[in-house]
């Protein structure tokens, strides 16, 4: 018996060990892919053949929440002609929605690029999420490691992320990695993805509209509880606070490059902090968005300025709002675009006349 | 309390620590400690089914002791009519009263009768079919003279109820299993690592494999009216593939978890999926189950020796009752006729019992016979299959239509990147195929330990939010 305890005791020990090596490996060279990415391509695609002059790029919490047609409606009151296209893909998350970014840079050129901004989500919060590991982009996957680490706290750093950051860490600095672009992008069977999203209108669809239609990959619905909403509330709130969360520079350097880099093509860029958002990304993503120049921004998270988005009544599941609260939270993007966009008084009132 | 999960670990490292370290010398509250930590287990999901397995444990450890002591053949039957008559009821209820009352009412329906029929919204206790199956074993045999009853209800009662098979089995008998109760039982340093390994590789095949599957299916079963033929194709073998997965995988955790607490329990599977016809499948395939129906269903019914036509017809009722054990839905019923089709020209030409080997016994590769044989047998239970996975009848027909006339042969990549791993789990059970499941057996102990290391990484990275076992809901 004893005998026994002790060598499954040396075995779990040297699979530990293990373990922390073969994660120093594939943290490192593995980005995941979202289920939905070939939605990505057909999207490209539209903005290729259209001149969109405002583009949004994000998640599920774009794709499911920004209604173009509204929001163009919104601007055209308030004097602003834009034309509008939903970029958002479910599951688009950084580093893969980095990617996505230049590869809509690389298409076209708009006045105005809404990005959601967004921690990279780790390799194993991925799959969990249904994505597959497709492509192999050591640079990304090394910036990811390291934005994970910097804003992680520090009692969970050594189990999540292992050997990882000791590799990305060296790759910063010298260069050597262990692969590199092993696979690449590549999304196929576009006629299957052209298929299974023809539904999507201007790029939106609520979670509403695709349950009701049955067409869609949308899984089941899980109820939220309004207990859930309000410890979100909470949680959004307390991001206000400054000692909440900690700043990372490797993301907030991102940012500013993506900042300058679109400035430099002719093109506004405004990052996007969107409601719903979990505790561990919020407390990862605020103290850089809070960093970021006030014409680049635009906050639709704030529970005391939007607590219709934590609400039962506007919501779907516990990441995303319904077809009511989508609508409401294009409005208030197209406000605080308007703002943005012309800062006077004169434009709020008008806003506030269409609603 | 789900095995897939951080809970499971913790209560099991804390039953194997219990159990043999500190109850180690005494059978007996060893055998309570099985007992309270099985009620533990399985009130996990809802306690108050607890009741019910309460319930059955105690009407057949009462009418066991009844059957023994009852002299005259009338109050024998009576008193095993008392026993089935509660599993069975107890299964018809929580399970069936649903099914029935809405076909009836569509019977009615269809011959313009206006039916409204009262319905209860119940719910499926986890594991139902299995204990009372087990339970109705024992009484069975005790009937038969086969097994004497049992007066020590610590052992009958922690028999019914123990953990690791509890809720999916595999189903035991009360013959095999229950005596393992009544002895001493000594820790086995071989028997306990070769129980890791089982559930090693039983983890494998429900997380890394059956649970990633299961995301595709739903999605290509859901959306089957916008899908390719090769699609559908793939969802039905990605199907087959899960639910095997699935099961086999809870089958190797549950024995391997009860041979680390020293017991035996008997094989649920022996590659089916390497079968060269349909009976060997089933001969391979839940044997505990199709064990059981052959010994409590098929040979009561007289068998195969009571003329052709009855052969045949115990064929049907078997395969139909097997279909209806596994749900309350056409579809399942279905599914056990296509199987009872199958099986009858082999039980016709009298070649039922014609593949009783291994396949290629012997031989690293089989023949071309063999080879398509395999195949064969594979694609039938396959296309079977479809309805076992469908939620309705017409949606099976309308994706098996569409699976062969669609004329469309698209595929997307995003679907195949788990082939990599079914592909190793497949040429790792045929080079395995002659042990009762498979293990790493290379010439160095550091080569092995390095396999078990890389199966259970690959099996954490390609871990998911888990879903629960398929055959709970049986």
């Amino acid at each position: 018996m004893f005998r026994f305890l002790k060598n499954v005791t040396l075995i779990v020990l040297a699979y530990a060990a293990f373990a922390f090596c073969a994660s120093t490996i594939l943290y490192h060279c593995g980005l995941v892919t979202p289920r939905d990415e070939p939605l990505a391509e057909l999207k490209l695609q539209a903005v290729q053949d259209n001149d969109y002059s405002m583009l949004m790029v994000g998640s599920s919490r774009f794709y499911r929440h920004l209604d173009p047609e509204l929001i163009e409606d919104k601007l055209g009151a308030a004097g602003h002609d834009f034309s509008v296209y939903n970029m958002g893909v479910p599951g688009l998350w950084p580093p893969r929605q980095d990617k996505f970014l230049e590869r809509v840079e690389e298409v076209t050129t708009p006045k105005i690029l809404l990005v959601e901004i967004n921690k990279p989500k780790s390799l194993i919060g991925n799959m969990r999420s249904g994505s597959v590991i497709r492509s192999v982009d050591l640079p990304a996957a090394s910036e990811a490691i390291l934005i994970s680490k910097e804003t992680a706290s520090d009692t969970r750093t050594f189990l999540e992320f292992g050997g990882s950051y000791f590799a990305a860490l060296l790759y910063k600095y010298s260069g050597i990695g262990l692969f590199r672009y092993a696979l690449g992008d590549e999304t196929d069977n576009i006629e299957l993805a052209k298929n299974r999203f023809r539904h999507s209108e201007h790029g939106y669809l609520s979670l509403d509209r695709e349950q009701k239609t049955g067409l869609g990959s949308v899984g089941e619905q899980k109820p939220v509880k309004q207990q859930e909403l309000d410890k979100q509330r909470i949680e959004n709130l307390e991001k206000y606070n400054a000692d909440q969360g900690r700043l990372s520079p490797t993301l907030l350097a991102k940012c500013q490059a993506a900042i300058e880099r679109v400035d430099a093509q002719g093109c506004r860029l405004i990052y996007v902090l969107t409601p719903r958002m979990g505790k561990s990304d919020l407390a990862a993503v605020y103290p850089v968005f809070d960093k970021l120049p006030v014409a680049h921004k635009i906050d639709l998270s704030s529970p005391n300025e939007y607590p219709e988005f934590y609400s039962l009544r506007y919501s779907f599941d516990k990441g995303h709002l319904n077809e009511d609260g989508s609508q409401l939270m294009s409005i208030a993007l197209a406000e605080k675009l308007d703002q943005l966009l012309t800062p006077t008084a004169e434009s709020q009132t008008k806003m506030s006349a269409t609603r | 309390m789900n095995f897939v999960s951080f809970e499971f670990a913790f209560f099991l490292t804390l039953v194997f620590g219990v159990y043999w370290l500190v109850l180690g010398k005494s059978i007996k509250l060893q055998n309570l400690f099985l007992l309270v930590v099985s009620y533990i287990f399985y009130g996990w999901w809802d306690w108050r089914f607890l009741s019910l397995i309460v319930f059955s444990s105690v009407v057949d450890f009462i009418c066991g002791i009844l059957l023994e002591r009852f002299e005259s053949k009338f109050a024998k039957r009576c008193t095993l009519a008392v026993s089935l008559a509660s599993n069975l009821g107890l299964l018809l209820f929580f399970k069936y009263f649903g099914f029935f009352v809405e076909s009836t009412a569509e019977a009615l329906e269809f011959f313009g009768f206006a039916a409204n029929l009262p319905t209860l919204n119940i719910l499926l206790p986890v594991g139902i079919s299995f204990y009372t199956f087990q339970t109705l074993s024992y009484s069975i045999d005790v009937y038969r003279g086969k097994l004497k009853a049992e007066t020590n209800w610590i052992a009958f009662f922690a028999y019914v109820a123990f953990f690791p098979q509890l809720v999916a089995g595999p189903i035991e008998r009360a013959t095999n299993f229950l005596p393992q109760f009544l002895v001493p039982r000594t820790f086995n340093y071989d028997s306990a690592f070769e129980g890791i390994k089982q559930m090693a590789w039983g983890f494998f095949k429900k997380v890394a494999i059956a649970d990633n599957c299961a995301v595709m299916v739903d999605e290509i079963f859901k959306n089957y009216e916008q899908l390719s033929s090769t699609m559908l194709l793939l969802g039905v073998v990605y199907f087959a593939v899960q639910i095997y997965c699935d099961f086999s995988g809870y089958s190797d955790i549950a024995i391997g978890c009860a041979a680390l607490l020293g017991f035996k329990l008997c094989a649920n599977f022996r590659y089916p999926y390497f079968s060269r016809d349909v009976a060997e499948f089933w001969r391979r395939w839940h044997i505990s189950l199709s064990t059981w129906f052959r010994d409590y269903l098929y040979i009561p019914l007289g068998g195969s020796r009571a003329g052709k036509w009855t052969s045949i017809r115990n064929v049907f009722i078997v395969f139909l009752v097997s279909g209806l054990w596994h749900g309350a839905n056409w579809t399942f019923v279905v599914w056990g006729l296509i199987h009872a089709l199958m099986f009858l020209p082999l039980l016709l030409t009298s070649s039922n019992r014609s593949n009783l080997d291994d396949v290629a016994y012997g031989k690293m590769v089989p023949s071309l016979s063999e080879i398509a044989r395999v195949f064969s047998t594979f694609f039938v239970v396959c296309l079977a299959w479809v309805f076992f996975r469908s939620p309705t009848l017409a949606d099976a027909t309308a994706y098996l239509i569409r699976l062969f006339v669609s004329g469309d042969f698209g595929i997307s990549v995003d679907y195949l990147w788990i082939v990599p791993l079914i592909l190793f789990l497949f040429i790792f059970e045929w080079l395995c195929r002659s042990k009762p499941f498979p293990t790493f057996s290379f010439n160095s102990p550091g080569l092995n330990l390095m396999g078990y290391f890389l199966l259970v990484y690959t099996t954490s990275v390609f871990c998911r939010q888990t879903a629960t076992f398929i055959y709970f809901q049986f």
